[in-house]
């Protein structure tokens, strides 16, 4: 299974990913709290796949997701946002997410993204 | 959902103790309601004439509705009216007492148009608590009735909030109704506002420890304080809810965003165009949902 990092200045939904995500055997290789924490972990980690929040202080998730793009053009990464529809989730995809995942979580929801994120190449 | 506030009525007239509304509203859910029942609430029949049908029937092998006919005590259009809600409807609480030897039905007569009074709901939203629908319920406590932009949008967000609480934190809810201030004050409140098209400041008020269980809950986390965890709990409740209405709007073509939500101490909001409030109790404590506009 997949070793995941999770960027999201939520606890909150950091710990609720955490859950879901070891449920589907997952490993969560590690957190940040925003988004240049983020970026220096996946620098750091080299991770599977990245669940990246849209909404974050510092730098935020689109930013986040341009900087890591840029540092691994096929890095998976999966866009957690309140706003499942809207300009930012549109930007997202454009910049190269691999899909999104819209808040509050439903358990078989997260994992099914997560999984169609791995098997893309 | 009728029950739930009849029921809390019940709780204030101290005629049945707590456990034993518990126990009723457990049973509701098997059994059928009586004619008899159905026919006094509806207004059909009172209750002196339900008891003589019932003594009626002791000597005739007759039914219910054949005698309340024969008597003169019903029509038929209001007893097939009737015999349809039977088919639909859940045990009513009233049933139960009366069944349970806790009231007549003269008694129960009474207490129906003393609650009446009292919580000032008319027939139909009588009716309406009976149907179970919660958009339905919500309306009848959203507001005023008033006829405006903001009280339809208000409208559309309780009722995603109240469907909100209902999926993640508490099926046990009772509404009151609505009401619109100059400002609101609280010790702690959970706030979030909507920008764009619309601007809207939301949030949740309510005493510490409601917002400690309330958070703990959504979060599904065991918190005893107000901390940093369950501060983010009660944003990301918010921050959820609003992420939600504002996804509606956008497929009306209505674009709004989400300024990052917050928690606030002992502070105050004060009215826009209006401010309203929505309590609802929850069987662990009062919540108040704000609404800015």
């Amino acid at each position: 299974m997949a070793h995941i990092l999770i960027i999201d200045d939520s606890a909150m939904s950091r710990n609720k990913l955490k859950k879901i995500l070891a449920g589907g055997n997952h490993t969560v290789v590690g957190e940040a709290q925003d988004g240049i924490e983020g970026l220096d972990r996946f620098k750091e980690l080299s991770p599977d796949l990245v669940t990246l929040d849209v909404t974050m202080p510092k730098m935020d998730g689109l930013q986040c997701l341009k900087e890591i793009l840029a540092e691994k053009g096929d890095a998976k990464v999966i866009m957690i946002t309140a706003l499942g529809k809207g300009d930012t989730m549109l930007d997202a995809l454009n910049a190269g997410a691999t899909n999104y995942i819209t808040k509050p979580f439903e358990d078989a929801n997260v994992l099914d993204v997560v999984a169609d994120a791995l098997n893309q190449r | 959902m009728f029950n739930k506030y009849f029921g809390n009525f019940i709780l204030t007239q101290k005629i049945l103790n707590k456990d034993q509304i518990k126990e009723i509203l457990s049973k509701q859910q098997s059994a059928r309601a009586k004619l008899g029942v159905l026919a006094i609430e509806s207004g059909y029949m009172t209750a002196f004439h339900v008891d003589r049908v019932h003594k009626l029937q002791v000597l005739h092998d007759k039914k219910f509705g054949e005698i309340a006919i024969s008597e003169g005590y019903l029509q038929e259009s209001q007893l097939t009216e009737l015999l349809a809600k039977q088919k639909t409807s859940q045990i009513m609480i009233g049933q139960i007492l009366v069944d349970g030897g806790f009231l007549t039905y003269e008694g129960y007569e009474k207490l129906l148009a003393e609650y009446k009074k009292e919580s000032g709901f008319t027939d139909q939203e009588i009716e309406i608590l009976k149907s179970n629908n919660t958009d339905d319920i919500v309306g009848i406590f959203a507001g005023d009735g008033e006829n405006s932009s903001t009280f339809e949008l208000y409208s559309e967000y309780v009722e995603l909030f109240i469907r909100n609480i209902v999926r993640f934190i508490d099926t046990d809810i009772i509404l009151d109704r609505a009401y619109n201030i100059p400002s609101y004050q609280s010790k702690g409140f959970a706030v979030q506002e909507i920008i764009g098209d619309h601007l809207i400041e939301t949030g949740i008020a309510a005493e510490e420890d409601v917002l400690i269980r309330f958070a703990s809950i959504y979060a599904d986390e065991p918190l005893v304080n107000l901390d940093a965890l369950a501060k983010d709990a009660l944003g990301e409740f918010m921050n959820s809810q609003n992420g939600l209405f504002v996804s509606n709007l956008y497929h009306r073509n209505i674009n709004c965003n989400l300024n990052p939500q917050q928690f606030i101490y002992d502070a105050g909001i004060q009215q826009r165009d209006r401010l309203l409030v929505l309590p609802c109790e929850l069987s662990f404590g009062k919540i108040n949902i704000i609404f800015n506009r």
